[in-house]
């Protein structure tokens, strides 16, 4: 049995390690995004459970505010609100308003752990007798709510009718694991922060140390919060980064054995925003011969839909090929990204190719 | 449900037992033990002997004398399940009035 | 008065019995949460009807400790009782990944050693899945403390009245019984024109999915699956050789059976509780309108008794229009 505070006894993460692993990790996080190495959300999900690795070796003391049980209870309503909204959203609303909701619940998750201390997940040997009852009966009550709130959902949904069937085919596709498992791995904590009384007034308690390592976990836990925000301001702020070429097209034989006209192949690649973003591609084979400039292939209305937007909306303003009157050709393809995080940050991206009826490239991309 | 049950129920603790009275205040005041101090003495959160003194949560058999140990009191002396009278009171009782 | 020997021997071996009691629990779950076997062919109401036997017999050995109020408890009860639910929160965890990685593996193996037809309609959980799930929440706990439970702790009580929660076993087969055969048919049918996945020369095509569940699944099920094209002359399905074959589509390209297309077969899930035989049959009238009829005879009680006939009717012009899928 402990004699106070949970005190880690983790040697692994001394300051000097933790803070230097903290600076390689965010060096290489940002490297490797930028060099299109690895996928942004992937990487951000693993510092995500680096900090919640680091942020457990930390001791921690709810403090004044959180050691209140109203405001305790104030939180966990709070929670169970995000996780309903989550369980009733579709999986389109999840890609786009859904992650604004996941970070806001992985923040009352933090703050969680702070106001109950982390007891429900406390090993045996640090936690006293109280703190072992109130644990198991925290886990007692929980069982029920998980219990009740998931068997009767599968069931009446399952039995009631052929649309309730449906609407849980549809949320499985959704929120659903999100809330289960905040239901999981969550709901003991909530419940010990609901029935725990108010606590003693901290400063009768143990000091705490704000050393280095407490610091490097609470700036891990900022960074994790502001990284996506971060990432939705650099599809504004970020230059757009574009890579292109272009090379003739070995010219073809028609069928008589006449040389058909020339032709050339156009690549091009637009990467908006860090992270969070679009890559939007335009390939197409155009072609002329000294009356017209004409598309081959690939600079079409069904060639728009080909961009891949990571964590963001995209939409497509314009896709418009024409000849002009001088036989130039002129393709437009315009975009629209936005961050489902701050919905008001927008960035636009315009590919453009002007070909005159002599082959000569006026614009690209 | 008898009287003596029905009066348990309104002041039980958290978990549904009897509340017990225990004179852990003033003995750490006595002592000039803080919360912290006397919670390390008898291994156990500084938050629990703040439970223990407002009748919040009942210690364990073993707790109790290992709060007896600490006192250098006999536990009957320290919990009850009688509210307690001041051990001044107890030592000295005054004597009746003619 | 019971010899003091007689108590002592009777309580030494309650540990060794409420312990074979839960090893033999999860091996029910195990039959009933595996996708192995693919079908219990029928035997669903049986495994349904063990684990409500065995979770009575955990009750009654544990004295329903888990699901006691707080007050008829002592402070030794309480506690174990909050110590088992702290232990089944965990294995409930557990399970439900467990039921997870189950059916991932029986989707590989049925792919490898099936390959036959599929759910593609969204059926959500089958009823022998919503079983190991009601049953994982409802007994872990129990099944906790019967395992944790010491010798002594728990005097042994053999009166006849603590044995009637076995009772529970005839009156959830008279429930179910009384379900199968009076409960109204749950019907889901889906379709999907034009059908994107599969295209032909000269027609359009769409997929029609429909399903008929007797008591929600607990009794069996009848479904169809048929990919049906039109082509202004006439309305056919495709994929099963044995309907009929308009005049406009080769014989050599219509004798190809294709699975996954059109099929009057169940899925091994439709046959849990219940054996069932299905017919289809269809016809193409002289306006080109295509009329196709699943006939199928669930039967969940053995011998036939019981047995509830499901039609499914899918009817479809020669220009792709829809009359009627119920």
């Amino acid at each position: 049995m402990t004699t106070g505070s949970l005190r880690p006894s983790h040697p692994l993460f001394a300051i000097d390690r933790v803070a230097v692993a903290l600076v390689i990790v965010l060096i290489g996080f940002g490297a490797l995004v930028w060099l299109e190495v690895v996928d942004g959300a992937f990487l951000y999900l693993l510092f995500l459970l680096a900090t919640a690795f680091v942020v457990r070796t930390v001791e921690v003391e709810p403090g004044a505010w959180l050691g209140v049980r109203l405001v305790r209870r104030g939180l966990v309503v709070v929670l169970t609100l995000i996780t309903l909204d989550l369980l009733t959203m579709h999986t389109t609303d999840f890609v786009n308003v859904g992650i604004a909701l996941l970070v806001l619940l992985a923040l009352g998750d933090v703050a969680l752990g702070r106001a109950t201390r982390r007891l429900a997940t406390a090993d045996e040997d640090r936690i006293d007798e109280r703190q072992e009852a109130m644990r198991n009966r925290a886990h007692r009550i929980a069982y029920a709510i998980l219990a009740t709130s998931v068997g009767l959902t599968v069931v009446v949904a399952e039995v009631a009718t052929p649309e309730s069937r449906r609407w849980l085919s549809d949320v499985l596709n959704g929120g659903a694991i999100v809330t289960f498992i905040q239901l999981l791995f969550f709901s003991p904590a909530m419940v010990i922060a609901w029935i725990e009384p108010d606590r003693i007034a901290d400063e009768d308690g143990p000091r705490m140390h704000r050393d280095l390592q407490t610091r490097v976990a609470y700036g891990m836990v900022t960074l994790a919060v502001a990284l996506p925000l971060l990432m939705s301001l650099s599809l504004a702020v970020a230059p757009v980064r574009v890579s292109a070429f272009t090379r003739p097209e070995p010219a073809l034989l028609s069928p008589s054995g006449e040389r058909t006209d020339p032709c050339t192949y156009f690549y091009a690649r637009a990467q908006a925003g860090i992270g969070l973003g679009a890559r939007i591609p335009l390939t197409a084979v155009a072609c002329w011969n000294g009356t017209t400039a004409y598309e081959q292939w690939g600079l079409n209305a069904s060639d728009c839909v080909q961009s891949v937007a990571e964590l963001a909306t995209l939409t497509t303003i314009e896709c418009r090929r024409a000849t002009a009157s001088d036989g130039s050709l002129h393709f437009t393809y315009r975009t629209l990204l936005r961050s489902p995080i701050l919905p008001f940050v927008s960035r636009e991206v315009v590919m453009t190719l002007d070909l005159t009826k002599d082959g000569k490239v006026v614009q690209f991309p | 449900m008898s009287v003596r049950a029905k009066e348990d129920q309104k002041t039980a603790t958290a978990d549904g037992q009897r509340p017990l009275f225990n004179r852990i205040a003033v003995l750490r005041t006595e002592r000039q033990l803080s919360r912290q101090q006397l919670a390390e003495a008898v291994g156990v959160n500084y938050q629990t002997i703040g439970y223990i003194e407002r009748g919040e949560y009942n210690p364990s058999l073993e707790l109790a004398f290992r709060f007896a140990e600490v006192f250098g009191l006999p536990i009957e002396a320290i919990f009850s399940r009688q509210p307690l009278r001041p051990l001044s009171e107890e030592l000295y009782p005054r004597p009746p009035k003619e | 008065m019971i010899a003091p020997r007689s108590i002592a021997n009777a309580s030494s071996t309650r540990p060794s019995m409420n312990r074979a009691l839960v090893v033999l629990l999860i091996v029910c779950w195990l039959v009933v949460a595996a996708q192995l076997p693919y079908s219990l062919h029928g035997a669903g109401i049986l495994a349904l009807l063990a684990l409500v036997g065995l979770d009575a017999l955990l009750g009654i050995m544990t004295g329903w400790l888990a699901f006691q109020p707080t007050s008829r408890l002592d402070e030794r009860q309480r506690a174990l009782r909050d110590r088992a639910y702290r232990m089944a929160f965990r294995l409930v965890g557990a399970g439900v990944v467990l039921m997870l990685g189950l059916y991932i593996v029986g989707v590989i193996l049925d792919s490898i050693l099936n390959a036959g037809p599929s759910p593609s309609t969204s059926d959500g959980f089958s009823a022998r899945t919503i079983l190991a799930l009601v049953e994982l929440l409802i007994i872990t706990p129990t099944g906790v403390v019967a395992w944790l439970l010491r010798s002594d702790s728990e005097p042994a009580d053999w009166r006849p009245a603590r044995w009637l929660p076995l009772l529970a076993v005839p009156a959830v087969a008279l429930v179910w019984v009384a379900a199968v055969l009076s409960a109204p048919m749950q019907s889901t049918v889906v379709a999907r024109t034009p059908d994107t996945g599969f295209m032909m020369g000269g027609a359009t095509c769409g997929h029609f999915e429909g399903v008929k569940r007797v008591a929600a699944g607990f009794g069996g099920a009848a479904r169809l699956e048929a990919e049906v094209c039109w082509n202004g002359q006439q309305a056919f399905a495709f994929g099963d050789p044995t309907l009929p074959r308009p005049a406009s589509i080769h014989p050599e390209e219509f004798s190809m059976p294709i699975p996954g297309l059109t099929s009057c077969a169940t899925l091994p899930l439709d046959t849990d509780f219940g054996r069932v035989v299905e017919q289809c049959t269809g016809t193409i009238d002289t306006d080109g309108t295509l009329h196709l009829v699943l006939r199928a005879r669930v039967s969940p009680l053995p011998g036939g008794a019981g047995s509830r006939e499901v039609q499914i009717r899918l009817v479809v012009t020669r220009d792709g229009k829809l009359v009627a899928f119920d």
